[in-house]
């Protein structure tokens, strides 16, 4: 089972989707999330909607689940990703978890200091 | 990038040897390019839109890196790039915001790797800590060891905090850069490590205050020189100087492979210094953590802060290229080597 998750909130501090009260112990595991300094105003948190994640398996069986939208497959990096609600996502790790290996949702990237850039 | 830094980072020795990036392809992830400015123009070998807005820069962020790399100083030859032989292909990913996603950026890194390049200059970042193992830093880790691609990544800016480096810049394979200034002091806002599972980042430094760059037409995202260039900032000017000196190196040496000349970069390094206002500044607010964590990194971890915050030290690239040249008469390029220190 993955040990967390990527997840924005509105607070600085990203929350990991299994368990919410494993962020200390995330970071003092150092598994796949733990803080966010400047969380950017323009990414709201977690919509009601379907959401984009990456899924790091490499059982082909995963990307096949009713729940998920295959959008693109990365056969390279044993990864998939797609589109599902975050509940389904949640569920899924829950029934499958021991089969995948790393999930995030997809995360944003921008040009390093941007404001500086667009004044 | 001006003259007088080519010649404090030893580019101008190997310069002066022939070694100019001739015959490497450079790779430029980001904002588009101006391919009319007059240092950029008939360099391009490849360009190619991800974001569904146009080759062109409207925000001028890497045309300045692209011009760092690989500027030709047409008008001043005192304005070239480090590696300015060297030609460009250049993936357009961001929106009009800045903003990417991954896997615009994978595919990207993907249609680079096609295109031929030999070093990418990756100078976008995620403002999410990672440990390494998200997408984009996996296909980062995938082009170095599997394909033979140096990528250089910009720390980013989110520092003087610990654990500030994002993706792609928390890639293991990655050349991870963070800024300094003029005297290679460190500057406040450069991201500093470890990663999440506890590696050094950023691996090195590179200058990153007021370079001298080209600007895209109509952009004024920067301080205003001339019409043609501007002066720019921060860890994303940074990694196009440590992209260039690959490049330099990878035309020297070409069979290094890409763990071998980042091995060479990072053994040959400069000494580079820690702001005093940086330290009690990465420190938190209250009181008595302050004054418990100022005696415990006075005494006791001192190199906790230097190490994850300068990484090896200031790049120079003629001490790199004697480090190649030493590892590979000593047969170091035929096996996988490890870079020293990557954990603490």
């Amino acid at each position: 089972m993955p040990d967390c998750i990527y997840r924005f909130s509105t607070a600085d501090k990203s929350i990991c989707l299994i368990e919410p009260a494993h962020v200390g112990p995330c970071l003092a595991k150092a598994c796949c999330i733990a803080l966010t300094n400047h969380l950017s105003p323009q990414f709201k948190p977690a919509m009601r909607g379907k959401l984009k994640f990456f899924i790091q398996t490499r059982d082909p069986e995963i990307a096949k689940d009713s729940r998920l939208e295959l959008l693109k497959a990365y056969p390279h990096l044993n990864t998939v990703l797609v589109s599902a609600f975050e509940e389904d996502v949640v569920k899924l790790v829950q029934e499958r978890g021991q089969r995948i290996e790393n999930i995030s949702k997809a995360i944003p990237f921008r040009v390093v200091g941007y404001d500086l850039w667009h004044r | 990038m001006t003259y007088g830094i080519a010649r404090r980072l030893g580019v101008t020795r190997l310069w002066s040897q022939g070694i100019t990036g001739k015959g490497l392809v450079v790779g430029i992830v980001g904002t588009g390019i101006d391919q009319q400015h007059h240092d950029l123009e008939s360099k391009i070998l490849a360009a190619k839109d991800f974001s569904t807005r146009g080759i062109e820069d409207t925000i001028g962020h890497d045309t300045a890196t692209a011009g760092i790399v690989a500027g030709k100083g047409v008008k001043n030859w005192r304005m070239r790039g480090i590696a300015y032989e060297a030609s460009l292909a250049v993936a357009k990913v961001t929106q009009d915001d800045g903003s990417a996603e991954e896997d615009v950026l994978i595919d990207a890194l993907e249609w680079l790797a096609e295109q031929g390049v030999k070093v990418v200059n990756f100078s976008i970042v995620s403002d999410v800590v990672t440990d390494g193992r998200d997408p984009v830093s996996r296909e980062v880790n995938y082009l170095v060891e599997k394909k033979g691609i140096g990528v250089v990544c910009a720390a980013g800016n989110y520092g003087p905090d610990h654990y500030s480096v994002g993706s792609p810049g928390a890639a293991e394979s990655a050349i991870t850069v963070g800024c300094v200034n003029n005297r290679d002091v460190l500057r406040l806002a450069s991201s500093r490590g470890p990663t999440l599972d506890g590696r050094v980042k950023p691996d090195c430094v590179a200058p990153g205050e007021r370079i001298l760059a080209p600007r895209a037409q109509g952009t004024h995202g920067c301080d205003i020189y001339s019409d043609h260039y501007g002066f720019v900032d921060l860890t994303s000017v940074a990694a196009p100087h440590v992209t260039g000196i690959y490049a330099l190196l990878k035309q020297a040496f070409p069979k290094a492979s890409p763990t071998l000349i980042k091995r060479a970069i990072l053994e040959s390094c400069d000494p580079a210094y820690m702001p005093m206002i940086s330290k009690i500044a990465a420190m938190r607010t209250e009181f008595w953590y302050r004054l418990k964590a100022s005696l415990k990194r006075l005494f006791t971890r001192k190199k906790f802060d230097d190490i994850y915050s300068l990484g090896h030290g200031r790049v120079n690239a003629y001490r790199a290229s004697l480090k190649l040249k030493e590892l590979m008469e000593n047969g170091e390029g035929k096996e996988r080597t490890e870079v020293p220190h990557s954990k603490p």
